[in-house]
């Protein structure tokens, strides 16, 4: 376990390596604004006594008392702990919101490699919660965490020294006994929350999950009763999911509630100790007051502890995901070479051979090629490889072993950009992007004028559509745009005319029309990539038996 | 079933969230109340202390006893409020969490995406749970602590007491100020934030396009810079928030500093104005300890501001949620009613869609407007169309789990009724099937408890379904876990058409089936014509000869596109 913490704790210092200073800076403001508040209460208790005790000896006004310092000294304190505490949490919020931003980014880059490929397991959903939920807990890992630790610890420190210089070793003794319980109580926080709120995610993972499928299945449920069976299951679940938070809750408030309890004791405890100085004068009245004033007030440091020594299980958590997501070895390049494909419209494919890693293959020593004109069509039952096929073909995911030609060059020897310049590939889903049709189009071309969008359009059939909603300026929400399942295809298409690559591969582009909608679709398909090298992921033989070639993948067993 | 959520207040029924822990929830109060005597007296106790100290008389150990008692008391209050409030929290959120998921399974927020249905369940019922153990409470402890101390300051010094009561009114004024910038904040932060996920989850899904088109290196940069403004967004947002909070410190920090200035001062004999001989030493260290203890309940307030934030905006999503959800009777009740649902077979229906106008949100293009169709008992509706254009969501209209914004689905001529109130009347086979634990025979006789095993192999083998791992006795969960998933959708059909439910709602029955599988399937369909009444989504042109009627539906167009020729929706003739 320490090896594991001793590892969390080397990621978080790389990814917040480059705040360095920042964070230093913060810890001090921090810092100073815990000892501002702390010296502010334990001045104005020397301040008081030493007041009474001038005036006693005075008799009457005691004019003699140096008043200017003490008191602009507790105005001093007053002001900058309220001004270093501002300037705190600037300083810490923007450093942190930096090394996030930073480590968003690197996410998303370490995704967008590896999917597909040794990530296509994990959904989005799953993904963007790494993204957006983890990090957002590592941002607690420094604000809510680390730094209110640091702190206590410097405060713990400073109040030692003042109380060895003050009231002696007995009272730093006593103070240091206090901390170190502190510390054994954290500590034990932290260890008896691990294994609770792992189980925790656990069930609400399985609740969530649970939940979707029978939300999902509900007509199901309601029509045939099953509703009170799977309420009487769920109720038990809710129930223990209820008592673990309450457990996690309660032992979090009654440690921050010992803590405080504990500095309050430390704080009287220390003037008990003096007494015995105060009587016979070692230690002066108003000094032993401030210490035990210094100590109380020392206690609004301890507030954050409990919740970020409960939480330290779950940041490690966070990072253990976040780190084996991007340390997942990148899957090696298909085509990483230098040679340049040059059109000549024969596309070959030699004992192609893939397999899922620890899977069985799922083709084997595949061999066809496809001329331009002559389109290939390649069928079989979901699950036998076709759109791995077709992600091997355009270099998304390396073949094991097998050789893919095209243009005169083998794909293993090709420039990575120039062979996916060759390729255009139209997938299942429409897949859109939140922003203007113009940009969701330029994808394909970043360099295409309107006119070239226009024409793609034109081409695909939807330029008329496109006009009535506003053109390319139309704006396509999060939502995406409301089109139709064959509109959509049409948009795919204009994407792929618009990158006039030689090669074109289509996954299943039919899925979800009528028969009619899919028939004038294909014909527009037949027309604008007659001269083009066309192959065509398909489940549905009718649409199989128009193209003039036909590749059949089997299952594996 | 009625979608008008009966116009509940939110804040009222978050309030209302109180009673499902009445009595835990006292204790907490009664606790959490002894904290601000306890603190008075705590400090009375260390003035006298350290007065007796000062002035070098004895006397010394009745004080320090009776501190150390004091500070065990308040040690086991605090103890005894950490085991109330986490005690409120998980009552409150159990309750919460139960009737949510009552209200999901009876169709309540349909029109919720899932994901979003159990952040419903887990984390929002949750925040209501937090918010009444902490912030409900915090509130009017702060209260009345205020005025505990306000009488304790006055008792002893009518200037302390004046420097806290100016500065007590305006905590208040900075607290509305840190809470309405802190909601504001939050609002803003949670819009944000939501762009920052969309904007993730569309390259996240777009990944393959991205990949595609070699757009890698684009997009990183892309996404650095939406993440940029994000965080200059969030910063500039918190930067409020820090300033409130910031003066709210200051007040709490100056009113030490005041007090530790005119105590030393009347102890220098110094000032000539105030009560004179009651202040001492003693009574001044008191109210000096006390100006700290004064705002730590109103700073604990301000930082549970946050919790309340959360509270507010569960509520606004639970408050209609359970409203909708017709909280009528307590679950188990209704368990005797379904023992006899499977007999309840009686005569096909005749089904009547009476200009039915549906939309998911406001916001959004309506899917049907002014969809009408009628279909005589025991005949058969077609629903077609391109993917996208509504027909899963019109089945589910015409089960009665949405209710549409105009029109209606007669049965019979009559309301269609509620399919949580009554189960039997119809029979569905879907998507996403949901099984009980148990085997695939246990899950078919759910709907048909006296047939016989070879009443259940027929209607298998009509589904496709002859080579299960291990025919009737294959496990499964509720997941359909141990099918695979063409599988488990042609056991829910398999389940639709055993059932004696006189209407059948069908959703794509003939998907992933071959052409041979399906005119096998085809011919089971035509048999039930006449006993049943059926209602098919489906692509298949070879359902085609079953249809009485066909429905085609088509996209939704954008706003103002109402100029297009063609009709929305129209009623082809039967194919046949």
């Amino acid at each position: 376990m320490t090896d594991c913490q001793a590892t969390t704790g080397a990621w978080l210092r790389r990814q917040f390596r480059g705040q360095g200073r920042r964070l230093t800076r913060a810890v001090l403001l921090a810092t100073v604004t815990a000892l501002a508040a702390m010296a502010l209460l334990g001045l104005s208790g020397w301040f008081i006594s030493a007041a009474a005790l001038a005036g006693l000896a005075a008799g009457g006004p005691a004019v003699a008392f140096n008043l200017l310092a003490p008191s602009a000294g507790i105005r001093a304190l007053a002001v900058g702990r309220t001004v270093s505490r501002y300037f705190e949490r600037l300083v810490s919020h923007d450093a942190t919101f930096h090394v996030m931003q930073r480590l968003r980014t690197r996410l998303f880059a370490a995704i967008l490699p590896r999917v597909p490929g040794p990530l296509s397991s994990l959904s989005g959903g799953h993904l963007l919660e790494r993204l957006l939920g983890d990090v957002e807990r590592l941002e607690n890992a420094w604000l809510g965490q680390a730094q209110p630790t640091l702190v206590a610890a410097v405060t713990a420190l400073a109040l030692l020294l003042a109380a060895l210089a003050v009231a002696g070793a007995g009272a730093a003794a006593l103070l240091l006994a206090g901390f170190l319980v502190m510390a054994v109580l954290l500590r034990g926080l932290a260890n008896a929350s691990a294994e609770p709120l792992a189980q925790r995610a656990a069930w609400r993972e399985r609740l969530r999950g649970d939940l979707v499928q029978a939300l999902n299945g509900l007509p199901d449920v309601l029509a045939y009763g099953l509703r009170p069976t799977l309420l009487a299951g769920w109720r038990p679940r809710l129930a223990a999911l209820a008592g673990l938070e309450h457990r996690l809750a309660w032992r979090q408030a009654l440690t921050q509630s010992l803590i405080q309890s504990l500095m309050q004791a430390l704080s009287v405890g220390v003037l008990l100790l003096l007494i015995g100085a105060v009587g016979d004068g070692t230690v002066s009245a108003p000094l032993a007051l401030g210490l035990m004033l210094m100590v109380l007030a020392a206690a609004e440091v301890t507030l954050p502890l409990a919740a970020a020594w409960q939480g330290w299980p779950d940041t490690r958590t966070a990072v253990t995901r976040l780190d084996a997501l991007m340390s997942t070895p990148l899957p090696r390049a298909a085509a990483d070479g230098h040679a340049e494909p040059v059109a000549d419209g024969r596309l070959t494919v030699r004992d192609l051979s893939f397999a899922w890693p620890g899977q069985a293959p799922l083709f084997a020593r595949l061999s066809f090629h496809v001329e331009a004109g002559s389109p290939l069509a390649v069928v079989g039952p979901s699950g036998a490889g076709k759109s791995t096929l077709l992600h091997c073909l355009m270099g998304l995911q390396r073949a094991d072993t097998g050789e893919i030609r095209f243009g005169g060059v083998a794909q293993g020897q090709a420039d990575a950009d120039a062979w996916r310049r060759s390729f255009a590939l139209m997938l299942q889903q429409q897949q859109l992007f939140t922003g203007s049709l113009r940009d969701n189009l330029r994808l394909a071309r970043p360099d295409a004028d309107d006119d070239r969008l226009w024409l793609a359009l034109e081409q695909a059939r939807l330029a008329d559509t496109v006009r009535r909603r506003g053109g390319l300026d139309l704006w396509i929400g999060p939502a995406g745009l409301h089109l139709s399942g064959g509109q959509g295809r049409r948009l795919a298409l204009a994407r792929v005319l618009l990158r006039d690559s030689p090669v074109v591969l289509l996954d299943e582009p039919f899925t979800g029309l009528e028969p009619a909608t899919a028939d004038a679709l294909f014909e527009t398909l037949q027309r604008e990539l007659a001269e083009r090298v066309l192959v065509m992921v398909t489940h549905d033989p009718r649409q199989a038996e128009r193209l003039p070639e036909t590749l059949t993948l089997t299952p594996a067993p | 079933m009625s979608i008008d959520p009966h116009q509940i207040d939110p804040a009222t029924w978050l309030a209302d969230q109180r009673r499902h822990a009445p009595r835990m929830l006292r204790r907490l109060l009664l606790t959490a109340l002894a904290d601000a005597p306890l603190a008075i007296v705590q400090a009375a106790l260390l003035a006298w202390l350290a007065a007796n100290l000062l002035a070098g008389r004895g006397g010394l150990w009745t004080p320090a006893t009776l501190l150390l008692l004091a500070l065990a008391l308040r040690a086991v209050a605090g103890a005894a409020r950490a085991r109330y409030s986490a005690g409120v929290a998980a009552d409150i959120t159990r309750t919460v969490r139960e009737r949510v998921a009552d209200a999901l399974l009876r169709g309540a927020g349909a029109a919720l995406p899932p994901g979003e249905a159990s952040t419903a369940l887990l984390e929002q019922a949750q925040a209501v749970g937090r918010y009444h153990a902490g912030f409900a409470v915090q509130r009017r402890v702060a209260s009345l602590a205020t005025v505990l101390f306000l009488v304790a300051a006055f008792s002893v010094d009518w200037i302390v007491g004046l420097i806290f009561l100016c500065t007590a009114p305006l905590i208040p004024v900075f607290m509305m100020l840190v809470g309405t910038g802190a909601q504001r904040a939050a609002d803003r932060q949670l819009d944000s934030l939501r762009f920052l996920g969309g904007y993730f989850l569309d390259r996240l899904r777009g990944v393959l396009t991205l990949r595609a088109f070699a757009r890698e290196e684009a997009e990183r940069r892309a996404v650095d810079t939406v993440n940029g403004e994000y965080r200059r967004h969030t910063m500039k947002v918190l930067r409020i928030a820090f300033l409130t909070s910031a003066v709210l410190e200051l007040f709490a920090a100056l009113s030490v500093a005041l007090v530790a200035l005119y105590v030393g001062l009347h102890l220098l004999k110094l000032v000539a104005f105030g009560p004179g001989p009651a202040l001492t030493f003693g009574t001044g260290l008191w109210l000096l300890l006390l100006a700290p203890e004064f705002y730590q309940p109103l700073r604990q307030l301000a930082a549970g501001y946050h919790d309340r934030a959360a509270a507010r905006a569960a509520a606004e999503v639970l408050a209609p949620l359970l409203a909708a959800g017709g909280q009528t009777g307590d679950g188990p009740v209704a368990t005797a009613a379904t023992a006899a649902m499977a007999t309840d077979a009686g005569p096909p229906p005749a089904l009547t869609l009476d200009a039915l106008s549906f939309r998911f949100a406001d916001d959004q293009p309506a899917l049907f407007e002014q969809l009408s169709a009628t279909l005589p008992a025991g005949g058969c509706l077609l629903l077609r169309g391109d993917s996208g254009t509504g027909k899963s969501t019109l089945l589910r209209l015409i089960a009665g789990l949405l209710a549409p914004q105009q029109g209606a689905v007669l049965h019979d001529g009559r309301p269609a009724p509620l399919l949580t109130e009554h189960t039997g009347r119809l029979a569905w086979a879907g998507q996403h099937p949901w099984f009980v634990h148990g085997t695939v025979a246990e899950n078919l006789r759910l709907v048909a408890p006296e047939a016989d095993d070879a009443d259940l192999e027929a209607v298998l083998a009509e589904c496709g379904l002859t080579a299960l791992p291990a025919g009737l006795a294959t496990p499964l969960d509720e997941n359909g876990g141990g099918l695979s998933g063409g599988q488990g959708r042609r056991l829910a059909l398999a389940r639709a058409l055993l059932s004696p439910a006189p209407l059948l709602l069908l959703d794509e029955p003939t998907a992933e089936l071959d052409p041979a599988s399906e005119a096998r399937l085809v011919d089971a369909l035509a048999a039930r014509k006449g006993t049943r009444t059926l209602v098919i989504a489906t692509h298949s042109p070879a359902l085609a000869p079953l249809a009485d009627h066909s429905l085609w539906l088509s996209a939704a167009p954008a706003p103002g596109e109402k100029e297009e020729t063609t009709p929305r929706h129209w009623e082809a003739p039967a194919h046949d």
